[in-house]
């Protein structure tokens, strides 16, 4: 039985390489032991009683790597080494000339791509500032993708990008749409001639997808980062981009998304409002503008009122044309959740599992009318708060988005893992009649979303003979994803498919609200 | 490529750098280890955890041979750079006396967290004994027998035999026995803080046991012996202590995001520390 070993001296390889190594090693025909460990004295002792030992072996130091093999033959021994080197030695592909190049810093970065006026940063958010600052400092606006930015460096930030007649985005800004390009979690939208600040980026993507959808354009997308409008931030950043807008020639139409602002916020962006010569639409999701702003100024209930407002204003029609767009909407929807009514004999309750947060906000306004007081681990009133996040009570909806779900994972927009295993628990429960969810496509959301959701869906369908499921797609036809062919392949799967969020919700209360009319 | 002409920006460093030159001992792709004698000077680029041997600077420099640290500035490779005000990391373990029944569901939490995800190799395998089936070849099945009984000892009083037994076994740069074994040393530590009462002489029994020749594990063992770890576990531990049990959570899966099994297994030492010394 041929033993063969090899000594790396002094190597350093991460625990996850070793790891994929003796995977790997014990995978190989033929190999029947394997050890791939750091060559102390104890797991030498641990390699000897394995009856791997051989005086190489004997002879290393503790700092040095030992891997060992024995093998039915030792053609099986030296193709087990082969695979194993094969994965030590790999490294990251180079890239190829004319291919983005990785700078080693700021300075590298400004000086190899010039003409550049914005910085994406995304790193840990207590070295976020210092960067961030030193972006303001080379003339560069800054998207701050990173969270966990102390408030005061938000402020200093920008209160110094002010100065300099810069903006910046964030921190916790996950969308952008500058001058056409789609930034982060953004979708691949018409250009055209509305404005949109939003301090959500969920609602940044809804509103820009479907006013794209509805053959309208955006000209620019500026987020703000959900902390902007609260009291300690004074809508700082909101405010300049709304000036922005104000004075952007190819922007006619301005669009506001927030969850409700500080009302000492909600004050000056009212006053700034006011004085902006263009019609301004709003969607403040669980808020609401009570006093008139001016004459053309037009409040919102939902992002999809919103957005339908906007894209209307923004052909040259009358944004109460945007009703007639709902309603034919509801027209669909209310056959929809006829027959879906018919088939629910014990279950009642819906469930809305959303990996967007202004969704849960937006479910929370939508659904009440029709299914009475909605839980949610992001409630919009805390009294309707769950008590835990993972056993759903009642009718639910939760945000998959928040911290508690994703430290240490990636955004449950890229991995659906954990809400796939949601998707199939709750199916599995009787008294769940409605799954809502919502999809977002785009750019850094998932690729493949239909690979990763179509099994669980149907293993839901199996589980429950009474669930209906209901799902928004974000998106637009130019998305990587391509939105009909998501769409198509949902509808074909049994999921009913509406085009917005709102929609979705009024859909997914209407059947709980028929079915209970039927079993009284 | 990481450049040395622009002036390097310190953001953080450790309570426990001696003074004195340090010469390199190795270079890694995101860090420089530096030693004098046996003692440890660890340099790391933005983004990874201020610890209480290491020295973060904005980014690893080019090349580096030499650090000397006066107590006032260090010096890297003859540049000095002054330490900024708050830079310096408080390695203390941070533990409140919350009342007992929260801490046990906060350990439970925890323990519940780390047999679901920690790491398949991980020395988890000692709190869930489910996960001995992911060791599969004789060397690893080997290694899990050899665990288990070094921690019966350490269990059962025997400490000299559980931790002479465990050090510098398994997985990783830092075996996984050195890592459960920093972990069991924090975990006695956090105990004398929570209950006052006199664990120094069970430290020092399994602290004199644990040691061996591995550099990088000597100085993590003698943070660990001395009540300090760096700032991802001891978020842990500080969580721990809180009475929020998402705190907890949050905590411990930023540990084991970490991808190595080093954290499942300072966790895994850490349980059977306290609870070991609790029980006393």
């Amino acid at each position: 039985m041929p033993i063969k070993t090899t000594i790396k001296k002094g190597a350093y390889f991460d625990s996850v390489a070793l790891m994929q190594v003796a995977k790997k090693l014990n995978s190989v025909p033929g190999v029947l032991d394997s050890a791939v460990v750091m060559a102390t004295k104890e797991n030498k002792g641990l390699i000897k009683a394995s009856g791997l030992l051989t005086a190489e072996v004997e002879k290393a130091g503790e700092n040095d790597l030992a891997i060992a093999v024995s093998a039915r033959t030792p053609e099986a021994a030296e193709a087990a080494f082969k695979a194993a080197e094969e994965l030590l030695n790999k490294k990251p592909a180079a890239a190829s000339p004319g291919a983005d190049r990785r700078a080693a810093g700021l300075d590298d970065a400004v000086t190899a791509l010039g003409g550049a006026n914005l910085a994406v940063i995304s790193v840990a958010g207590r070295f976020a500032g210092p960067l961030a600052a030193d972006c303001l400092d080379k003339g560069l606006n800054v998207m701050l993708f990173s969270d966990n930015v102390p408030v005061e460096t938000e402020i200093a930030l920008k209160k110094e990008a002010a100065k300099k007649g810069l903006l910046v985005m964030g921190p916790d800004c996950g969308t952008a749409i500058i001058n056409g390009a789609p930034i982060a979690f953004a979708n691949s939208v018409r250009r055209g001639n509305i404005g949109v600040v939003a301090a959500s980026g969920t609602g940044a993507q809804e509103v820009t997808a479907l006013i794209s959808n509805e053959g309208a354009g955006i000209s620019q997308c500026l987020g703000t980062g959900g902390r902007d409008v609260k009291a300690e931030v004074g809508g700082l950043a909101f405010l300049q981009a709304l000036a922005m807008l104000a004075k952007d020639e190819a922007t006619r139409v301005i669009l506001l998304v927030s969850k409700p602002p500080h009302p000492s916020v909600m004050k000056k962006i009212t006053a700034a409002v006011k004085k902006i010569r263009k019609p301004v639409v709003a969607v403040l999701l669980g808020g609401e503008v009570k006093e008139k702003v001016k004459e053309d100024f037009y409040p919102a209930r939902t992002l999809e009122e919103a957005a339908y407002k906007a894209a209307c204003l923004g052909k040259g029609l009358k944004a109460a044309k945007a009703r007639e767009l709902i309603y034919d909407m509801n027209l669909r929807a209310g056959e929809l959740a006829k027959k879906e009514a018919a088939k629910k004999k014990k279950s009642r309750f819906l469930r809305g599992l959303f990996t967007g947060g202004t969704f849960v906000g937006e479910a929370q306004v939508v659904l009440p009318e029709f299914t009475g007081p909605v839980l949610s681990n992001a409630p919009l009133d805390k009294k309707y708060r769950l008590k835990n996040s993972v056993e759903l009570t009642g009718h639910a909806v939760i945000d998959l988005g928040e911290d508690e779900f994703t430290v240490g994972r990636p955004h449950p927009m890229i991995d659906f893992s954990l809400r796939n295993k949601m998707i199939v628990s709750e199916a599995k429960k009787p008294e769940v009649s409605v799954l809502l969810l919502d999809l977002v496509l785009g750019y850094g959301a998932n690729l493949k979303p239909l690979d990763d959701l179509l099994p669980p869906l149907a293993e839901a369908f199996r589980a429950n003979k009474e669930l209906s499921i209901v799902a928004s797609v974000t998106g637009t036809e130019a998305d990587p994803q391509v939105r009909s062919k998501v769409v198509r392949a949902l509808e074909s799967a049994g999921v009913l498919v509406m085009p917005s969020n709102a929609g979705a919700c009024r859909l997914a209360g209407e059947i709980i609200r028929l079915s209970a009319k039927e079993k009284r | 490529m990481p450049r040395i002409s622009a002036p390097v920006k310190l953001l953080s460093y450790g309570d426990l750098i001696e003074k004195g030159e340090y010469k390199l001992h190795y270079r890694f792709e995101h860090a420089v280890n530096l030693r004098k004698g046996q003692a440890l000077l660890t340099i790391l680029p933005a983004g990874r955890p201020a610890g209480p041997f290491n020295l973060v600077l904005e980014e690893l420099p080019e090349k580096i041979s030499k650090v000397s640290f006066d107590g006032k500035a260090f010096l890297l490779n003859g540049d000095r750079v002054a330490l900024p005000r708050g830079a310096k990391y408080d390695s203390r373990l941070a533990v409140a006396r919350i009342p007992a029944a929260k801490l046990t569901a906060n350990l439970q939490r925890l323990r519940k967290l780390i047999c679901d995800s920690a790491p398949s190799k991980s020395a988890v395998f000692l709190l869930d004994a489910a996960r001995e089936a992911g060791f599969k070849s004789g060397f690893e099945r080997r290694f899990v027998a050899r665990m288990k009984e070094a921690a019966v000892s350490l269990a059962m009083g025997a400490y000299e035999a559980g931790a002479g037994g465990m050090k510098g076994l398994g997985f990783g740069m830092t075996p996984s026995g050195d890592d459960f074994l920093g972990g069991y040393l924090l975990g006695i530590n956090a105990a004398e803080l929570y209950s006052a009462k006199n664990l120094g002489l069970v430290k020092e029994r399994v602290y004199t046991s644990a040691l061996g020749s591995n550099l990088v594990s000597n100085a993590f063992l003698a943070a660990s012996f001395k009540g300090r770890a760096d700032e991802r576990v001891n978020a842990v531990i500080r969580a721990l202590f809180s009475p929020s049990g998402r705190a907890t959570q949050k905590a411990a899966e930023e540990l084991l995001a970490v991808g190595h099994t080093s954290g499942g297994d300072i966790a895994a030492g850490f349980l059977y520390g306290f609870y070991g010394v609790m029980n006393i």
